[in-house]
């Protein structure tokens, strides 16, 4: 079964489940096809700073993301929010995210910060470099909310290089596939890192130069 | 929390947005695209339309102009499409990238809030843009409003009142005379100014009494300007200091006085306005209309002093946009086209040497993928803008090389097969005709299909020894007249109409020249100036004939254009027949100079190609 009839069905299902409006009006508004053109889908570059990296208990710090059109990041769409956390207390990574206590405390709640997240994802593409952490978590906090995971296409920028890598038969290539380390190999300029809107902006920015750097033209179904 | 720190770090550290504050800098980081290009990809293209600031955050870029010349190299951290932004008109250089480049493109509504916002940043940009107009090479530089000297902006002497008169007698003499600023003087010289403002602040708001002298509400000592500097900075002055009215001085002495108003009567002279006129048309009725201030636009360029350079490029500048803005309502018209095609302008439009009054000459290359059935498309669009173009005063070709004509209307690979022809089987007579065809420039549509062709010719051309000996046989076909002077001497007065084809017998020798000679240098150069230069570069002419050649040209052009302003003062349509008594004996004897020279550079040319 295709990425997209399948994507659908599980849609449908999730759907009946829910009483929730608002994740009903995600699945309602449905994704762009596979088949559709990179520069005329919409795509939502992601980035959650947590309080750990087991994504089965951490808590999200902040959350930010910018959208792709017309193949280019817009600026005008870039949005973050620091949210209160639900249980853990505050580990080490606040040092490292530059989040103090107090700015926590003022943060929106973890339910509103998720409505938002799904009324922008809505009839769009989601982004994030390394699924296996940021998308886990959104599938729980969404499970959490309103039964079900979180049913939108993705596409990982990292396994995307993971891919292109082996078939290329990079095998000497030990490159490493850290946000930092991909861009400059796509020669884009060093960025500071380590806050989720800069980070979502990082992503996109890397997105734009691997779909660049293809020979063909790309449709989303060769990026997920 | 939507800041974005990264972005407005980098933006505080260019010039001109160093002078934003942080809310206007966080503005300009929202307002902002940003792409990215791979080496070799082509970010602007000429002629688009540009509604962006674009600033290179990494990587680097060429600007070039239609000749292919390099304008700009840009690097980090430098801003590029803004004088097509400010002066809102279609971009003039493409730009490519040679690095893997990052670009931040900022919108223009936003660019134009900030510069109405903050000063500095408005001076910033103002400053950058004549620096980009002055900077020009002379090739592309065109006379216009803000290359003029401000003693041409004065209309009138300068109104002035003794400092002693009542603010009475002065608002008298400002209705009489209908101006809004007053000047102030003690004695032979000038001490102020005093405007319809100061009126308004300074007495009625104050409760003056109308009898109070002038001088003790006029400002004193005024900001002037020497009438021998540029226009454009008469109007940064009164921009930067936000004043408007400026008093023009001469030796220390008053002279006369501009106003901010003056300024906008002469802006609307400037061919970058009829450039943008004519790209707002959605009929040809209104492109028509447009063009019918050209020829007022033409003679205002040659008071200016334009040279036979300039002029040919500001004229084909024009004919190009009126040739974009037909395809474009065409296109609108016929529905969007089957296949890619690129409209190709010939001869001297395709050279950007058109003069007053050119005929048109144009072809059409069409993707190799247009079947028989699509041609029904094209024919269409060629009716369209060749009708177009006819009714707009480029009358149609007397030789019918148009696009309507289906000949001069076929793919890629036919058009290749015409000019291998040409090439490798050349015929006398075939020549003749096909030599303004080498002239070609794509002015619409797929400029690749065009860039393609001229690869082709320039490979083939290079070596055939034959095609070009041809050529160069075609090119005594016009020879200057020597003989026009012994016979103008001879018959010093009668009825003998004794004129001269300035263009067939003085411009058309040295195109030819020049077009042969950039052929065998393997150049893909246009302009009559450019191959010759190119030519001499690889040493295919000699740098002193090369030289002595554009002097030549120079000198019949400028001839050329003076002819043709008296004939557009008189009403009278251009053209290029020059009769006796408009040469006085200097210029008799220059042009026989001239004449001179052109035939030693023929004669070189039949030697190179061992032609007898």
């Amino acid at each position: 079964m295709t990425t997209g009839r399948w994507l659908a069905l599980k849609r449908w299902k999730a759907g009946r489940r829910s009483g929730n409006e608002r994740y009903k009006a995600l699945l309602d508004g449905s994704p762009p096809s596979p088949s559709t053109d990179f520069d005329d889908a919409e795509l939502v570059c992601l980035d959650i700073e947590t309080t750990g990296l087991d994504p089965a208990t951490v808590d999200m710090l902040s959350i930010g993301w910018v959208l792709i059109r017309n193949g280019k990041v817009d600026l005008s769409t870039a949005e973050s929010h620091v949210v209160k956390p639900g249980r853990e207390e505050l580990g080490d990574s606040p040092a490292i995210h530059g989040l103090t206590d107090s700015v926590v405390e003022q943060g929106t709640s973890p339910e509103a910060a998720m409505q938002r997240v799904l009324e922008v994802l809505t009839g769009r593409v989601l982004v994030v470099h390394h699924a296996g952490l940021d998308k886990k978590l959104l599938d729980r906090l969404c499970r959490e909310q309103f039964g079900d995971r979180l049913h939108v296409p993705v596409i990982d920028t990292l396994a995307l290089e993971n891919r292109r890598k082996s078939r290329h038969h990079h095998l000497e290539d030990t490159r490493s596939l850290r946000l930092p380390d991909l861009r400059n190999h796509y020669n884009l300029p060093w960025y500071r890192g380590h806050d989720c809107l800069g980070d979502a902006i990082s992503t996109a920015e890397l997105l734009i130069a691997m779909v660049a750097s293809r020979d063909s033209a790309t449709t989303l179904s060769d990026l997920y | 929390m939507n800041e974005l720190p990264e972005i407005t770090r980098f933006l505080c550290e260019l010039q001109g947005f160093e002078d934003l504050d942080e809310k206007q800098l966080s503005a300009a980081a929202k307002a902002m695209q940003i792409g990215y290009y791979k080496a070799g990809s082509q970010v602007l293209t000429i002629g688009a339309t540009n509604k962006q600031l674009h600033i290179l955050r990494s990587g680097a870029l060429e600007l070039r102009n239609a000749e292919g010349d390099l304008v700009m190299r840009a690097a980090e951290g430098d801003v590029f499409g803004f004088p097509s932004l400010m002066n809102a008109v279609p971009l003039r250089n493409q730009s490519i990238a040679i690095e893997d480049s990052l670009i931040y493109h900022l919108d223009g509504a936003v660019f134009s809030e900030l510069r109405r916002k903050n000063d500095r940043f408005d001076t910033y940009f103002i400053r950058l843009l004549s620096d980009r107009l002055l900077s020009r090479p002379a090739t592309t530089k065109l006379h216009g409003a803000e290359g003029r000297a401000v003693s041409q902006l004065i209309t009138r002497p300068p109104v002035a009142i003794d400092g002693a008169a009542s603010i009475q007698d002065a608002a008298r003499k400002m209705v009489d005379e209908r101006v809004s600023a007053i000047l102030v003087t003690c004695g032979e010289k000038f001490s102020g100014i005093a405007t319809d403002r100061d009126l308004r602040k300074r007495v009625v708001a104050r409760g003056l009494p109308i009898d109070t002298s002038i001088q003790d509400i006029m400002s004193i000592n005024p900001i002037s300007i020497d009438a021998d500097d540029l226009a454009y900075e008469a109007a940064l002055t009164m921009m930067q200091n936000k004043i408007h009215h400026l008093p023009v001085t001469r030796e220390g002495k008053l002279i006369g006085m501009v106003s901010r108003s003056d300024f906008m009567r002469i802006e609307t002279e400037h061919p970058l306005y009829l450039v943008n006129d004519i790209a707002k048309q959605t009929t040809v009725e209104g492109i028509i209309d447009a063009c019918k201030r050209l020829p007022a636009l033409v003679a205002s360029q040659i008071s200016a002093d334009a040279d036979g350079e300039q002029l040919g490029k500001f004229i084909t500048t024009i004919t190009d946009s009126v040739t974009q803005q037909l395809c474009r309502i065409a296109e609108a018209e016929l529905g969007s086209p089957p296949c890619t095609y690129a409209w190709v302008a010939l001869g001297s439009q395709g050279r950007h040497e058109q003069s007053a009054r050119s005929d048109q000459d144009n072809a059409l290359v069409l993707d190799d993928s247009a079947t028989d059935a699509d041609d029904g498309y094209f024919e269409a669009l060629a009716r369209i803008v060749n009708d177009g173009l006819d009714a707009c005063g480029y009358v149609y070709c007397p030789g019918d090389v148009m696009a309507s004509n289906p000949k001069w209307r076929k793919p890629l690979e036919v058009w290749k097969k015409y000019f291998n022809n040409w090439i490798t089987v050349p015929e006398e007579k075939a020549l003749m005709h096909a030599n303004i065809f080498f002239d070609l420039r794509c002015v619409y549509g797929d400029t690749g299909l065009v860039e393609t062709l001229k690869e082709s010719i320039r490979t083939d051309a290079k070596r055939n020894e034959l095609f070009l000996a041809l050529m160069a046989k075609n090119a005594m076909n016009f020879q200057p007249p020597l003989g026009f002077f012994r016979q103008f001497v001879l018959e010093k007065s009668g009825e003998h109409k004794n004129t001269l084809d300035i263009k067939k017998h003085g411009i058309m020798p040295i195109v030819e020249i020049a077009r042969i000679r950039a052929l065998a240098a393997g150049e893909v150069r246009i302009t009559t100036r450019n191959r010759l230069r190119a030519a001499a570069k690889t040493g295919e002419i000699t740098e002193p004939d090369a030289a002595s050649l554009i002097d030549a040209l120079d000198f019949i052009e400028k001839l050329r254009i003076e002819h043709q302003n008296r004939q557009l003062h008189a009403g009278k349509r251009p053209d290029n027949h020059l009769s006796p008594g408009e040469l006085s004996s200097l210029i008799r004897h220059n042009l026989k100079s001239a004449f001179s020279q052109v035939s030693v550079s023929q004669s070189a040319l039949l030697n190179r190609f061992h032609v007898a």
